[in-house]
């Protein structure tokens, strides 16, 4: 149980006069010796003699000074913080309440504490060098508040030159937008972060450094920080950290340092630790964990920071908005893709089975042999090398994706055609008319089908045959109709199926690399070359695209409308379910659903046809199922 | 004004048409006084526009109408009919109901000039009259599509019929309902002749609800309509209601604080007000917009289409337009844009469109089904 001291001084700054009376009326019986602040910084040797313990009420700036002058006179201390120096309160844990503030600072026994200098500054909460968005502000913010005011600070980041030498000598090169010196800092963010690991008697300093390298990154990583979730075991991705007893930081250029929250110096900045140099009266709660904490030591966590040949390609630059990546942070996976783009015998003769599968699915309009033809399909691969190849401007990969590929597009389109010149019967399935009439939907699984390839990709951990199946679903089918076309010489036939494919492939294609883009892989130095490739990929794709989006659109718009349209044919009423509008061979066929209470005569077909062909310009095939209500 | 509409919306999509000098003379007999009053003067409102988007002819041909009232009185009809033939008229459009029209189809085949009836839907009208073209659907199929949609689309087996014995309109439709809907397997359960606006006795509704009745057939003018809601509403019966064209057009006409009592009602018509427009459409939309006046009723719409397709038939036909050429190519026309969509005029006189089974929604037509 503590006691108190018998006396104690009591220095005051102008603005704290009024604590006179609390201090001089304490409760705990202790004899105080009121000391304005000018005259005892003037002397402080006359006053410290005769006493032992100086309680101290003054700006943050005095109570720095008092305290270097504590580490010199071997005085403790008791701080008094006013009510605007909530900083101060939060960092030794103390209340608000006068009299138990008074009682706290005149305790006898303050515990040993270090104090941190930089630049021979005494650091009491944190400093910041250069943009740390989110991480400098306090805990006192609103979450929306705090998000809304970083968003515009990420944006405008840069990875500046830094290097960071050691007690030890050792030398870190390196490039950051920002870094933090932490104590022990109740109210920012970035303690969370080194909460578990420092305390202000274990010799050390703590250096967080931000060197996130895209927007996207950083964004992640803070979502994953305000997370009550947060763990704070490993070091995030964006983030270096490096626990030492001292520390030189050189930037260029020099960039200011703010020492709790004041501009008071700027870099090369040393900072050093003064181990257990001052005597803190503090809070019972953190009274308690520094009497319990245990042996800190020394850590350096560099390995998220950019170095080496990275170092060179990121300094300088506002961080890009997606992340990018080096070839030696992703080496496995790149040389994997460059296997991938090789023509092998495996892939030709998974090409030509997969290919006569889906075409004996198709003809005999079974979607669980197609299914199984997508199985064996090994489309992915070549693809989703071609994708990455395109994002990192790789034109060698791009080139060896692209001719795997037109082998296997080759392989398939010729099996598909000779199958189907043995088969003399010439049908067209349902299977088949899906692939001749393709609609928005089918984009939509290429584009999904790409995203998976290179999602499933880039994580070993992921079953990619899972990816390659979705993108066989976009691509086996209808080049395999095309390949029945080719047999039959049926070039409208062939051209429609290949529309589709063709459009499928490169949404495909494109997909894969945007994903590849978010996911960082793209290269530091982009070229306008690259984004012309893809550009003009973008404008090829639209062509067919907008050519099918028209058709589907004027198609759907018909169907939709004529699920309002009723006929009264020979005084028989027809309800149309459904109406759906193909093109087949050249003929434009309509396959018309009806409910009907009554059964139609050859008189009442005619009839009806005749209304609907009224009402198009084209002549039709019309094709009816009925069902009746009863 | 009307002129000025012509540059706004008609110049951009016609050539400059020189004026040749010449007059062609249009009869427009309407019922501009009497109870039809407001069906005349809004079906002569829509005759306008369409003259004022195609003043002149191809040949330069001005049309000039010469308009007779005739007093909501068939027997009126007939003596404007007779002053319109000694003034050489050309052709004459006829705004208004069977009834009336009706009346003139005899005189009609005596003068031998061709009648554009805008509204009338009586079946008789045609019958054996060359003369005679009937731009709106024929009642027959009116109450096939009424009876069938509610027999075979909403599965309803019990109705009840209301008719006006004294119009020919509403006896005809009445009539070919019940023998429709009975041939379909549905039982009428109670026809009532209504003679004056508050003729229908409640006890009588009430025995269609405790009978089970699940429809009301109602071909009546729109005050018995009013009449039978109000009636619906005191014994809190509710069934489905089915009514025939023009009904919210008289409604929003001539009783427009009480539309709200015919909410949910359906009715079958030649339009929906929800409907996408042909561009010919869109420009009478247009038109009625620089005259800052909602347009406001399917006689409105029938009355431009009359006009126009009278319009047609006189750019096909050579001056002095005959009137056994503008006959023939007004029995020909097989594609007009209408308002809404493609109509065309069979060898019979009868107009080829489809019927709209609307339901009344917030003083609106909101489109149910449409039948062919």
């Amino acid at each position: 149980m503590s006691g108190y001291v018998p006396s104690a001084l009591f220095v005051y700054g102008e603005e704290s006069a009024h604590l006179l009376d609390a201090v001089n009326g304490n409760t705990v019986g202790a004899d105080i010796t009121p000391v304005a602040l000018g005259s005892f910084l003037e002397a402080p040797e006359r006053y410290v003699t005769d006493q032992a313990h100086v309680v101290v009420a003054a700006e943050l700036a005095d109570i720095k000074t008092i305290l270097s002058l504590a580490r010199q006179h071997g005085f403790s201390v008791g701080l008094l913080p006013s009510k605007s120096q909530k900083q101060l309160r939060a960092c030794y844990d103390l209340p608000a309440d006068p009299e138990a503030l008074v009682n706290i600072a005149l305790r006898d026994d303050p515990p040993v504490m270090d104090l941190i200098l930089l630049n021979d500054q005494v650091m009491l909460f944190n400093a910041v060098l250069g943009r740390l968005p989110l991480l400098e502000a306090g805990h006192d913010h609103s979450r929306i508040g705090l998000v809304l005011y970083s968003f515009w600070r990420m944006l405008r980041l840069k990875l500046q030159a830094c290097t960071f030498t050691l007690a030890s000598g050792r030398r870190i090169d390196t490039a950051a937008c920002g870094c933090m010196i932490v104590q022990k800092h109740e109210g920012s963010l970035a303690s969370r972060l080194v909460a578990r690991d420092s305390s202000f008697s274990d010799g050390l300093l703590s250096l967080v450094i931000a060197a996130p390298m895209s927007v996207m990154a950083y964004a992640r990583f803070l979502a994953e920080f305000l997370s009550s979730k947060f763990k704070h075991t490993k070091v995030p991705s964006t983030l270096g950290y490096i626990k030492n007893s001292r520390i030189d930081i050189e930037t260029q250029p020099p960039v200011p340092v703010l020492i709790d929250g004041v501009p008071v110096t700027q870099t090369p900045l040393h900072g050093e630790v003064q181990p257990e140099a001052v005597r803190i009266n503090v809070g019972d709660r953190l009274r308690k964990e520094l009497s319990g904490a245990g042996a800190v030591t020394e850590r350096v966590e560099v390995k998220n920071l950019p170095q080496g040949r990275e170092l060179s390609k990121v300094l300088d630059k506002h961080i890009p908005l997606f992340g990018y990546a080096s070839e030696d942070r992703f080496r496995d996976l790149f040389l994997a893709l460059r296997e991938d783009a090789r023509i092998t015998g495996t892939y030709v003769i998974l090409m030509i089975l997969s290919t006569l599968l889906a075409t004996v699915g198709l003809f005999l309009s079974s979607s669980s042999v197609v299914i199984g033809a997508m199985l064996l399909a090994p489309l992915m691969a070549p693809i989703v090398s071609l994708a990455m190849g395109i994002v990192r401007q790789d034109d060698r990969l791009a080139v060896k994706s692209i001719k795997k590929t037109i082998v296997g597009v080759l392989i398939a389109l010729t099996a598909a055609a000779l199958f189907s010149l043995l088969i003399t019967h010439k049908p067209v399935t349902p299977e088949m008319q899906a692939r001749l009439n393709p609609t928005l939907l089918d984009l939509a699984v290429a584009i999904l089908a790409g995203i998976a390839g290179a999602y499933t990709k880039s994580f070993k951990e992921i079953l990619q045959s899972l990816a390659g199946v979705a993108i066989a679903v976009a691509l086996v089918p209808p080049l395999a109709v095309a390949g029945i076309g080719l047999g039959r010489a049926d070039f409208p036939f062939f051209f429609q199926a290949f529309l589709l494919f063709s459009t499928n492939l490169i949404g495909i294609t494109l997909a894969g690399a945007l994903t590849f883009r978010i996911l960082g892989y793209s290269p530091v130095v982009r070229n306008k070359r690259g984004m012309a490739v893809v550009a003009m990929l973008l404008v090829l794709i639209s062509v067919p695209l907008m050519i099918s989006y028209r058709t589907i659109v004027e198609t759907q718009t018909t169907e939709k409308a004529w699920q309002q349209e009723r006929f009264l044919v020979g005084g028989k009423y027809l309800i149309v379910e459904k109406a759906e509008l193909r093109n087949l061979l050249n003929h434009d066929v309509l396959y018309v659903n009806i409910l009907a209470r009554e059964p139609m005569d050859r008189s009442d077909l005619a009839e009806f046809k005749e209304k609907i062909q009224r009402y198009f310009s084209r002549r039709l095939i019309v094709r009816v199922k009925v069902t009746y209500i009863l | 004004m009307l002129l000025s509409i012509v540059l706004v919306v008609g110049c951009s999509r016609e050539l400059v048409i020189e004026p040749s000098g010449r007059t062609v003379k249009i009869g427009v007999i309407a019922p501009l006084s009497g109870s039809d009053e407001a069906v005349g003067k809004s079906g002569l409102q829509g005759v306008e526009l369409a003259r004022a988007l195609h003043p002149l002819l191809h040949n330069g041909d001005q049309l000039e109408l010469i308009i007779e009232d005739d007093q909501t009185d068939p027997e009126k009809a007939v003596e404007a009919l007779d002053r319109l033939d000694a003034q050489g008229v050309a052709a004459i459009l006829v705004l208004s109901l069977s009834n009336t029209v009706l009346a003139l189809s005899e005189q009609a085949r005596r003068h031998g000039r061709p009648l554009l009836a805008t509204i009338a839907t009586h079946p008789d009208l045609t019958r054996e009259n060359p003369h005679l073209v009937q731009l709106s659907f024929d009642d027959a199929l009116q109450a096939a599509v009424a009876a069938l949609f509610l027999r075979d689309e909403l599965l309803l087996s019990r109705a009840a019929v209301f008719s006006e014995p004294d119009a020919a309109h509403s006896k005809f439709l009445a009539d070919e309902f019940i023998s429709q809907f009975t041939e379909a397997n549905g039982t009428v359960q109670d026809h009532v002749q209504m003679s004056g606006t508050n003729s229908l006795e409640k006890t009588r509704l009430q025995a269609m609800k405790e009978d089970g009745v699940e429809v009301l057939y109602l071909p009546v003018r729109a005050e018995h309509v009013l009449h039978i809601a109000r009636r619906m509403n005191e014994i809190n019966w509710q069934p489905r209601v089915m009514s025939s064209d023009g009904l919210l057009s008289e409604l929003l006409l001539n009783h427009a604080d009480e539309v709200h009592l015919a909410q949910n009602f359906m009715a079958t018509d030649m339009h929906s007000s929800l409907l996408a427009k042909t561009s010919y459409g869109k420009d009478i939309v247009t038109a009625y917009e620089q005259l800052d006046q909602p347009l406001g009723s399917t006689f409105t719409v029938l009355g431009s289409e009359g006009l126009s397709i009278l319009f047609t038939a006189l750019n096909r036909t050579a001056p002095p337009y005959a009137a056994r050429d503008l006959q023939r190519q007004l029995r020909r026309i097989k594609h007009f844009e209408g308002y809404a969509g493609v109509i065309a005029i069979s060898g019979n006189g009868k107009a080829i469109r489809p019927v709209y089974v609307n339901r009344i929604t917030d003083r609106k037509l909101e489109y149910v089904v449409k039948v062919y």
